[in-house]
């Protein structure tokens, strides 16, 4: 049964941990997206988020062993819904990095979650059980 | 995904192509840096023929060009489509590492 809010039609696929299904979340995905009208600057956005959420559960999920993802289109909106059984992990409670001020002091690293959070629309996460849920938003155009 | 590394006048060119996703990135983070850092020159990075880019490319640019800057050389960007441009200015790497529209530019740019 579909979560709720998404229709028995939407797009809703289950992937191993694994490396190789960061590209293959993207193509099915991608192939989902194809029936609506998405602007490039926002389906870029969707894929970019969507590799991030997806590669965080392959580099960091120890123990996860299926990544769940569900996505429904209604009113300009995407709607995606990642699930994973790793242990509990909220990424939108990482705290920002400090912006650049120099390149001698950049942090290397660490824009995958910043990048979750400024290319959604919205972002919300739960712990349902043994479940990670990260569900986040993104405009169509 | 892939890197061609030439020399233009004592400038390093860096031209990378593909997607610049967990994957390529992993496997050609170690052949950029060892490219361009034991050089030691300024260096352009063309981005023109790079269709996607996420956090972890990120990360190689910069650590490329902090790698470049201990050594008093200089890092820009430059070809970059909007898709790749949109993702950098995101992450604000553009605040710290130039970004120019085209190769003569980005060869001013390291000459300044």
């Amino acid at each position: 049964m579909a979560p709720a809010g998404f229709p028995s039609d939407a797009f809703g696929e289950s992937f191993p941990v694994s490396l190789a299904s960061v590209e293959a979340a993207r193509l099915a995905l991608a192939d989902y997206l194809a029936g609506f009208a998405v602007s490039d600057r926002a389906r870029n956005r969707i894929e970019v988020v969507l590799e991030e959420v997806v590669s965080n559960v392959v580099r960091h999920g120890q123990g996860a062993d299926r990544i769940g993802l569900r996505a429904a289109c209604a009113d300009g909106v995407l709607r995606l819904l990642c699930e994973d059984n790793g242990p509990a992990f909220d990424p939108l409670a990482a705290a920002e990095p400090a912006p650049y001020a120099s390149l001698a002091e950049a942090a290397i690293g660490g824009q995958g979650i910043p990048l979750i959070n400024r290319l959604t629309q919205s972002a919300c996460y739960e712990r349902s059980g043994p479940i990670n849920r990260l569900e986040l938003t993104f405009a169509l155009t | 995904m892939s890197i061609a590394i030439t020399e233009l006048s004592g400038v390093t060119k860096a031209a990378l192509s593909g997607r610049l996703d967990t994957a390529s990135v992993d496997k050609l983070e170690i052949s950029f840096i060892a490219g361009i850092v034991p050089k030691g020159q300024n260096t352009i990075v063309d981005l023109s023929q790079v269709s996607f880019i996420a956090s972890l490319g990120i990360r190689m640019l910069l650590s490329g060009a902090r790698a470049l800057s201990r050594q008093n050389a200089t890092m820009v960007l430059y070809g970059a489509s909007d898709a790749i441009m949109d993702i950098i200015e995101t992450t604000a790497l553009s605040a710290i590492i130039p970004v120019v529209p085209g190769e003569a530019d980005a060869l001013a740019a390291v000459a300044a």
